[in-house]
């Protein structure tokens, strides 16, 4: 499968098997890692972050691959990697880059960042906020449809705990942001 | 608290792009005076950006499974074990283990223990994790062993489902070496077993051992590479020596893993190899769906081996007519089974996906229905009632059946007869339609050329009888003949000889006119000399290769007609008569549009040179400049005419093109389609 049909597949949302090939670039990174004082289960982490970015990238109609889909899996990878290092004040040089990597990933990699911390952040609400802002947000569900799924009175109740759901997520957030983490998400 | 709940649904609101230009405009001279808001639509981008996370993370998670899966999936199936389940234990871990990875469903983080304290004696390190029982878990160890831990697995002493985590440690002794290296015995009694691969299990909360609910066991698999259908289950239990003796072999239920069925491929043999060699998007499986549908239902063969949708098929037997049901599976059934519907069933494994290739080659029907119908069977069980090779080999294997629901087979069943119908039934409407409307265009087209023609041919008549009628005339008076209109001919190629005067010269006229050609003739009597000149010309169109339908017309100022320059060996080419001034137009077509260039008053030139340029029809009527409307008119008629003749060269096109791709996929859809019993390979 090229890089071109793993995109199109991404993007189509029919992308199981695209992402099953895309763990082929998994041991590299792992290598790289492991090399660099990190554990097999924090190169996973990475990487399935760096997957998620480009699904999310694909899903863009205007992203265009400017290397290999590897390079750039690994380009993400190594960035994230080196600033986890940094924050641990671990290690001061530069992890080496791949020849054509793409260097416009700095605003991408802040955006994720924040956004990592987000997902982090509605994790640790209870399953029942999750799941209300899941059906809001993601599903596109109307109010008053998930007061009657979740056994709330009405679309009123369903309102108020949306918002107080969101706001405990935002603290939550803010208190993540406040410790800069980039790669403790472990999603088993 | 109101106030914030309407500002965070305000934020949602401009984030979603839902707000008016008006609202946004407010919303944004806002935002750039209050450092508060600017904060909270920060921190709400981030929120929607970790959903859209969210969103994405167990498509990401799955892959992974499926990627550790694919690292030993050949052992699947095959999988021969010697086990002891955790009952009082066979050996104990030494001290230092190794993690494992665990997969798992929901959030839930797993801790990891790195370390055993209670472990000992075997040399065999020890994997141990702690587990959240509350969720349905799947652990993978190095050497590629899969045990999946449905959740509410572990129960206490009363029977009731364990929720606080529980540590489950494993041992594994998969090669000969390991086996030995942990002085583990292969025997049953004083019989020497035959083993492939060891495990130990242990499960326990607050260090004490939990029991396994009977109604959720655990499954555990064990890559091999050699299937072995002798192989058994053992439990393991302690001899008053001191060693482990092996008891109570049970037969190994090979156990059958479903998959979602999107990830199956329940296509013929090398259909989507074809695809891909056609040129086609084979990655796709919307179209590749699609396309293998839509060739179910039998008009299509009738049509394609030779008979047609028009009444012929009763005689098909004289066309070697193969009845459907004996060329291959017809796709409205996988179309049935291919669904979500059939998620965790027998059908949604990897072991059918196997057996659904054979079918595909045996071509018979009635073995996929005996799948179909018996979900709640073992597969080795139907393999062995399918008289056939292939099918021979893989009951051998003895693989087993997804455990059901009850009555679900029973209502699976009706499922699949009903779906299979209604696909069937909607595929033949189409296809038949299909070639309906074809039919009926190609009849229509054929009706629209010929009316064409026949029009041409009298507009070409008129303008023949115009021109001899002018030549005629001017050789008259160039004789002094008195000028009496004499009947036009009514062909070209027939000599009229109606009137008794000057049969001679009209003779000679109509030579003339008719080849186009110059001609002198002299009166005998007084000796007088007309002649009529044609003056050769040649009409150039710039890339005239580039046009999908070009027409080149002369038009004879001095008459209500025009007339087309054919075109001979690659060149426009036509002879002006002298006693007319022509104005020269031509018109094409190119990519749906129009396209036109003309040249007034030609005549000295032999050759004329013309650039096409995109042109409407108001600027057509002002390049054809002729005063009466029935030129006019016609010629317009033939720029429509073209444009059709662009459509239907078009439709044409796309239907052999449809014909092509069927006909190459043909063979392939239905593997015994005019090929007799298939080849097994």
């Amino acid at each position: 499968m090229s890089d071109q049909e793993i995109i199109s597949q991404l993007r189509t949302g029919q992308h199981h098997k695209a992402l099953v090939k895309l763990y082929a670039h998994l041991p590299k990174v792992e290598r790289m890692v492991r090399n660099h004082g990190g554990a097999r289960a924090d190169a996973k982490d990475l990487f399935q972050d760096a997957l998620i970015i480009l699904l999310g990238k694909a899903k863009d109609g205007d992203f265009t691959l400017t290397c290999s889909i590897g390079t750039y899996l690994y380009a993400i990878c190594r960035n994230r990697w080196q600033e986890e290092l940094r924050r641990r004040g671990r290690f001061t040089q530069e992890l080496e880059a791949a020849p054509d990597e793409p260097n416009d990933l700095g605003a991408l990699l802040a955006e994720e960042q924040h956004f990592g911390l987000a997902e982090r952040a509605l994790l640790a609400l209870g399953d029942k906020c999750l799941e209300l802002l899941k059906r809001f947000y993601l599903l596109k569900e109307p109010l008053l449809t998930i007061a009657k799924s979740i056994g709330l009175a009405g679309e009123g109740a369903a309102k108020t705990r949306k918002y107080k759901c969101l706001e405990e997520a935002r603290k939550r957030y803010r208190a993540l942001t406040a410790q800069g983490s980039v790669v403790h998400i472990q999603h088993p | 608290m109101r106030d914030e709940l309407n500002l965070m649904e305000l934020v949602d609101r401009y984030l979603g792009g839902e707000l008016n230009a008006s609202e946004q405009a407010a919303f944004e001279e806002r935002l750039r005076t209050n450092a508060e808001l600017r904060e909270l639509v920060e921190d709400q981008r981030a929120l929607h950006g970790g959903m859209k996370r969210l969103a994405l993370r167990p498509a990401v998670n799955k892959a992974y499974r499926r990627y550790k899966w694919g690292k030993w999936a050949p052992g699947i199936g095959g999988a021969a074990v010697i086990a002891i389940l955790a009952v009082g234990g066979w050996m104990q871990a030494k001290e230092g283990g190794r993690s494992m990875e665990a997969v798992s469903d929901d959030s839930e983080q797993v801790e990891q223990l790195l370390t055993l304290s209670d472990t000992a004696g075997t040399g065999l390190p020890a994997l141990v994790m702690m587990i959240n029982p509350k969720a349905d878990t799947t652990l993978i160890t190095p050497n590629g062993l899969v045990v999946d831990i449905p959740k509410g697995a572990f129960v206490d002493e009363a029977g009731r489902a364990i929720t606080k985590p529980v540590r489950v440690t494993l041992l594994e002794a998969i090669d000969g070496v390991d086996i030995m290296k942990a002085g583990l015995s292969t025997t049953a009694c004083d019989t020497l077993l035959e083993t492939g691969g060891m495990f130990y299990l242990d499960a326990q909360m607050d260090g004490k051992r939990v029991g396994i609910d009977p109604a959720k066991p655990l499954t555990v698999m064990v890559p091999s590479d050699n299937a072995d259908p002798r192989m058994m289950l053992y439990e393991g239990g302690m001899t008053a020596e001191g060693i482990v003796d092996w008891r109570n072999p049970k037969p190994l239920a090979h156990t059958l893993v479903p998959v979602d069925m999107s990830t199956l491929d329940f296509y013929p043999p090398g259909y989507l190899a074809k695809v891909a060699e056609l040129g086609k998007d084979a990655t796709d499986k919307a179209y590749t769906d699609s396309l293998y549908y839509s060739f179910n239902g039998t008009t299509e063969r009738q049509v394609m081996w030779g008979a047609d949708t028009m009444g012929l098929l009763e005689d098909s037997a004289a066309w070697g007519y193969i009845p459907p049901g004996e060329t291959g599976i017809e796709p409205a059934r996988i179309k049935a089974i291919w669904n979500t519907r059939f998620n965790g069933t027998n059908l949604a494994t990897r072991e059918f996906e196997e057996r659904m290739r054979e079918i595909h080659r045996l071509c018979e029907t009635k073995v996929l229905d005996h799948y179909v119908n018996n979900l709640d069977k073992n597969l080795s069980e139907l393999d062995a009632q399918v008289k056939h090779p292939a099918f021979a080999r893989l009951a051998k294997r003895n693989d087993g059946r997804v455990q059901l629901p009850e009555h679900a087979a029973h209502r699976l069943r009706k499922v699949y007869t009903e779906w299979s119908q209604r696909y069937a039934e909607t595929a033949r409407k189409t296809q038949e339609e299909f070639y309906r409307k074809e039919a009926e265009a190609d009849q229509e087209a054929h009706k629209r050329q010929m009316a064409r023609q026949i029009k041409d041919l009298q507009q070409d008549s008129e303008r023949f009888r115009q021109e001899f009628t002018a030549s005629l005339r001017s050789v008259y008076d160039q004789l002094g003949y008195p000028w009496t209109p004499a009947p036009p001919p009514r062909a070209a190629f027939v000599v009229p000889v109606r009137n008794p005067g000057w049969w001679n010269v009209d003779k000679a006229v109509l030579a003339a006119t008719t080849s186009r050609t110059s001609m002198s003739y002299t009166d005998k009597k007084s000796g007088k000399t007309a002649t009529l000149t044609y003056t050769p010309i040649t009409v150039e169109v710039a890339s005239k290769e580039s046009f999908s339908e070009l027409r080149v017309y002369l038009i004879p100022k001095e008459l209500n007609s025009y007339q087309r320059v054919m075109e001979k060996d690659g060149t426009f080419t036509e002879n002006l008569n002298s006693l007319f001034e022509y104005d020269v137009i031509c018109m094409g077509r190119k990519d749906g549009q129009q396209y036109a260039a003309s040249q007034w008053n030609v005549g000295g030139e032999r050759t004329i040179a013309l650039t096409m340029e995109p042109t409407e029809d108001e600027a057509l009527k002002r390049m054809i400049r002729v005063s009466t409307s029935v030129v006019s008119g016609d010629l317009l008629e033939q720029a429509r005419h073209l444009e059709w003749l662009e459509r239907e060269a078009k439709r044409q096109q796309a239907k052999q093109a449809h014909y092509a791709l069927r006909n190459a996929l043909m063979a392939v859809v239905f593997p015994c389609w005019g090929e007799g019993w298939p080849v097994e390979e």
